[in-house]
């Protein structure tokens, strides 16, 4: 029955929070981030949109005097061949994030297997692939996909494919470099005890925990395949016309930058928009993702 | 009667976090004399080596030195312009740290950042050189010559620490600052260190302020000890009289935490219950009193300063070990929870 | 620092590029000589004069006898053979000198990145969190969010034609390439457009890595030793921000390599990026393989460079 004040102390008691609730209420804190998945969701719907409908048929040629600015009849006025540019920057969206998410999705298919399996079984097997992933960081990408788009032909899967085959080292080695740390961890090595097969170690244990890289790696590989898809079209080996492409519009757009700077303004500003915002995205989800950052 | 070489008053430094203001250092005065051993002796976050950083203005951000003075060579530390605060570190004043490991640049030779704390006093590069290795020898590092040459990465801890320690004293500074220089160490390297920071105080009688919070340490090396809870300074005095008899109940507790070679059989090994202060939101009184097992009611309220309690014993207690002892059986109590020893008369606390 | 291990680290190296080099060709030539003959000649041809041309660049011989002779003249004599549409014109000169052309604008490039990245991350880093850290760091992501040529792009138009038009003409860029070495008005642009991605990327890590350094021990115990701040930035502080910087100078130099590649054909600088693409479009194909060769080369060389550099500045790393 002391009268003394007592002072107590009391520790706030947290639910533990799993990493991916944390990661996700870290990500949507992040303002660049939450810009970055706005911009993106609506890019997504104009591109889908633009399957249906534009506001004037993409590849109509002389809807509008070529080169003609900016006006009430066109948003963004006309190209070379006097047609819509905003129509073409439209579709365009479609050939970026076709290719940006395309190119991921085969280096996914590709490179995890490759990586998961030289990181887990090593021996012989990784140092093949080891020297595989040296030799190709060897080979200048653009030149290859170039050369290869150009024997193969110009199309959408092609351009896929030679972008992917230049690229997918980078989720090679990171996720065997995953796999390296992960099987050391004292879950697999109950796994194994436990006799389970290298398969549901590898899928069931290893991969769920090299995921957060992964999804972070794939994030910044989107903008690098679109770039990477601009420099072809730029150059015109991309998409064939009359389909439009944001690099190849550009291209055009350059050589006519002295009578019409909205020209190349256009798919310019387009392409940095896109890039930027799956770069913050990127950027947020490795901040989210980091284990090391306090909660 | 000695004028003391450092003199520090009322010394507070904050810092500027998330949560709020944080009193690292809340009000701390202490004397260093010339060519003394002092010892500042604290658990982690009691603001001992804020203090030692205060000294020489390198409180890292968000940290800031808000009030107090630090008085050396008749100027205040605190107050003197930035080239003049430079001077003096390095060269009248040094600080070694706690993990030689990172405290010393991976890029850069040994030999090198030595001479580089001479270079920058006004010494010429072939004098760094010459003292270096007169230094590295003095620290009694084994093949000097060699070693100089060598990346921080190649030697042992210990030899990184004596490199530090040569560092530190390569401009015969008047006092030598070492923050928790044998924590990192395993302990047949710690004597070693220790002895040889003993030798040097004694041959060329640099002062040394020895920041730990390893009691042995003390015992060891200093012959005047603070103890510091929670940003303020709870006992100081003579490093003999302080062990033989601590007057304030949390130096009692640390003392009889430490296991000991002539300890009875069946005496339990006792720690100090409760876990350090948050210094966002101290308690109020005495800091100590939510795990102090003599406290009386005046420590939840009113806050004590130091007071000599003995002679050259200076604590800030209401209730001192004096009276814990007489009037609450300190000695026979098996049982050192909070508030274990304290009574009550007619149900309140006395 | 010339170490044994540094030596026999070198020569696995260079084996390796070798190797690659060789593989890589090997697979282009092949590829490319799949073709069917017709296809390898921009003009029709009929009858007598495709069979005499055919046989001049030596395409009648089976695929295996051309392929070794391929490897034999690159290898032992350095000669890269002739181009398809050019008659008599021999592709190792051309290629030699449009290497220059492309190295000069590749270093400049490589300075502004290194360069200006540096300053810029040092800067943003040592003013954390003021306006001038807020307006390098947005510069700096915008900057490697937009490809080359844009920025060329948006420089093309403002230099050369915004500011020509608002100071009537003193401003102007010109687009080409003018006797051997270029200009400096020439390479400037181009220069930039192609570095300013990268030299963002340098701003960034560099930015991020000194504010991890400066709060390391270690620059505590420079600033306790009594070093001038100036001081500690450079020698203790930036030493040690710029190695993570040198582990991505290697994929920073091929990305110049590569991206030189756009900015050349579009600004018409005679370089080999801009031979690669001409010539893949005027179906050249000796040419091709050949400029692909010299890339494969200088991109295993790039490598090579920047791992020794890294060992020189990181007194840590054995080879």
């Amino acid at each position: 029955m002391a009268t003394a004040s007592a002072v107590i102390q009391q520790e706030v008691i947290r639910p533990q929070a799993s990493l991916w609730s944390d990661a996700w209420r870290r990500l949507r804190r992040n303002r660049l981030a939450l810009v970055g998945t706005i911009y993106l969701s609506f890019l997504v719907v104009v591109a889908i949109i633009s399957v249906f409908w534009t506001p004037y048929r993409w590849e109509e040629v002389g809807v509008a005097v070529p080169y003609s600015g900016p006006s009430h009849a066109n948003l963004l006025g006309a190209d070379n061949l006097g047609r819509d540019i905003l129509s073409r920057l439209m579709a365009g969206a479609q050939v970026s994030l076709i290719v940006g998410i395309g190119t991921q999705i085969v280096v996914l298919a590709v490179g995890v297997p490759i990586g998961l399996a030289a990181g887990y079984f090593r021996g012989w097997l990784d140092s093949v692939v080891s020297l595989l992933i040296s030799i190709f960081y060897g080979i200048p990408d653009l030149l290859v996909a170039l050369i290869l788009v150009f024997l193969l032909g110009p199309s959408l899967t092609n351009i896929i494919l030679a972008i992917a085959l230049t690229r997918w080292m980078d989720m090679a080695r990171l996720v065997r470099g995953q796999t390296l740390a992960l099987r050391e961890r004292e879950f697999v090595e109950a796994g194994r005890a436990a006799g389970a097969k290298p398969a549901k170690i590898l899928f069931g244990h290893i991969l769920p925990n090299a995921l957060g890289p992964i999804i972070v790696q794939a994030t910044f590989g989107i903008p690098s395949a679109i770039l990477f898809e601009a420099f072809l079209s730029f150059l015109g080996l991309g998409v064939p016309p009359p389909r439009p492409s944001w690099g190849s519009m550009a291209a055009d757009g350059i050589a006519a930058y002295q009578i019409a700077p909205h020209f190349v303004l256009a798919p310019a500003i387009a392409l940095s928009l896109t890039l930027m915002a799956f770069n913050f995205l990127g950027d947020g989800l490795r901040d989210a993702l980091d284990p090391r950052l306090k909660r | 009667m000695t004028v003391p070489i450092l003199q520090v008053r009322d010394l507070r430094t904050q810092f500027l976090t998330d949560g709020g203001i944080v009193t690292a250092v809340d009000g701390i005065s202490f004397d260093l004399n010339p060519g003394e051993t002092l010892g500042i002796v604290g658990e982690s976050g009691s603001g001992k080596s804020i203090t030692a950083l205060s000294i020489l203005r390198l409180v890292p951000d968000p940290g800031k030195i808000v009030g107090g003075e630090v008085l050396f060579r008749n100027e205040d530390l605190l107050q003197i312009a930035d080239d003049d605060i430079r001077e003096i570190r390095g060269r009248d004043i040094a600080m070694i740290f706690q993990d030689p490991q990172s405290s010393l640049n991976p890029v850069l030779t040994t030999g090198y950042q030595i001479d580089e704390a001479m270079l920058a006093h006004g010494k010429s590069k072939r004098e760094a050189h010459q003292r270096t290795l007169e230094l590295l020898k003095k620290v009694r590092i084994p093949a000097a010559e060699s070693r100089i040459k060598d990346f921080p990465h190649q030697l042992s801890g210990g030899m990184r620490q004596r490199a530090m320690i040569a560092m530190g004293l390569s401009n015969a500074p008047q006092i030598l600052i070492a923050d928790e220089p044998t924590t990192a160490l395993d302990v047949t390297v710690q004597a070693q260190i220790l002895e040889l920071l003993a030798d040097l105080n004694r041959e060329l009688g640099t002062a040394i302020i020895m920041i730990t919070h390893n009691m042995g340490v003390v015992a060891g090396l200093c012959s005047r000890v603070i103890v510091m809870y929670a940003g303020q300074i709870v006992e100081q005095g003579p490093v003999d009289q302080i062990f033989e008899d601590p007057q304030h109940p949390y130096t009692w507790s640390l003392l009889k935490s430490i296991p000991r070679v002539d300890a009875v059989r069946h005496e339990r090994l006792r720690s100090i219950e409760g876990i350090a202060p948050d210094l966002l939101r101290p308690p109020t009184g005495c800091r100590f009193h939510p795990r102090c097992p003599f406290r009386i009611e005046k420590c939840y309220t009113d806050e004590p300063t130091l007071k000599e309690v003995a002679p050259n014993d200076m604590a800030a207690c209401w209730v001192t070990m004096d009276r814990a002892r007489k009037d609450m059986n300190a000695d026979e109590l098996v049982d050192i929870r909070p508030g274990a020893g304290s009574h009550y008369r007619r149900g309140e606390l006395v | 620092m010339l170490t044994r291990g540094l030596a026999i680290y070198i020569t696995q190296r260079l084996v390796l590029i070798v190797f690659t080099v060789f593989a890589v060709s090997s697979v282009v030539f092949l590829a490319i000589h799949q073709l069917p003959g017709d296809a390898l000649f921009n003009e029709h041809l009929h009858g007598n004069e495709y069979q005499q041309k055919l046989h001049y660049y030596g395409l009648d011989r089976p695929l295996y006898q051309q392929y070794l002779s391929f490897l034999g003249n690159l290898f032992f004599r350095g000669d890269l053979g002739e181009s398809l549409v050019l008659k008599g014109v021999k592709i190792m000169p051309v290629v030699l000198r449009e290497f220059q052309v492309s190295s000069e604008v590749g270093f400049v490039a490589l300075l502004f990145t290194v360069g200006l990245g540096m300053i810029f991350g040092v800067v943003a880093a040592m003013r954390q969190n003021t306006w001038i850290d807020y307006v390098l760091s947005t510069t700096s992501v915008i900057g490697y969010s937009m490809p080359n040529f844009v920025i060329a792009a948006f420089l093309i138009l403002l230099f050369g034609f915004w500011l020509a038009n608002a100071t009537g003409g003193a401003f102007y860029y010109q687009l080409g390439w003018t006797g051997r070495y270029g200009t400096i008005g020439e390479i400037w642009l181009p220069a930039f457009a192609l570095g300013f991605p990268y030299a963002s990327i340098v701003a960034r890590l560099t930015r991020a890595s000194m504010l991890e350094v400066i709060r390391q021990d270690y620059v505590r115990t420079a600033r306790a030793k009594g070093l001038r701040e100036q001081v500690i930035i450079i020698r203790h502080a930036l030493r040690n921000a710029l190695i993570p910087v040198i582990t991505i100078l290697a994929p920073l130099v091929i990305g110049i390599l590569t991206g030189g590649v756009v900015i050349e054909y579009k600004f018409g600088i005679p370089g080999l990026g801009k031979e690669f693409v001409q010539s893949i479009l005027n179906k050249d194909y000796n040419i091709v393989i050949g400029v692909f060769t010299a890339y494969a080369a200088l991109i295993g060389l790039a490598n090579l460079l920047v791992d020794v550099a890294y060992a020189f500045i990181d007194p840590r790393i054995r080879y």
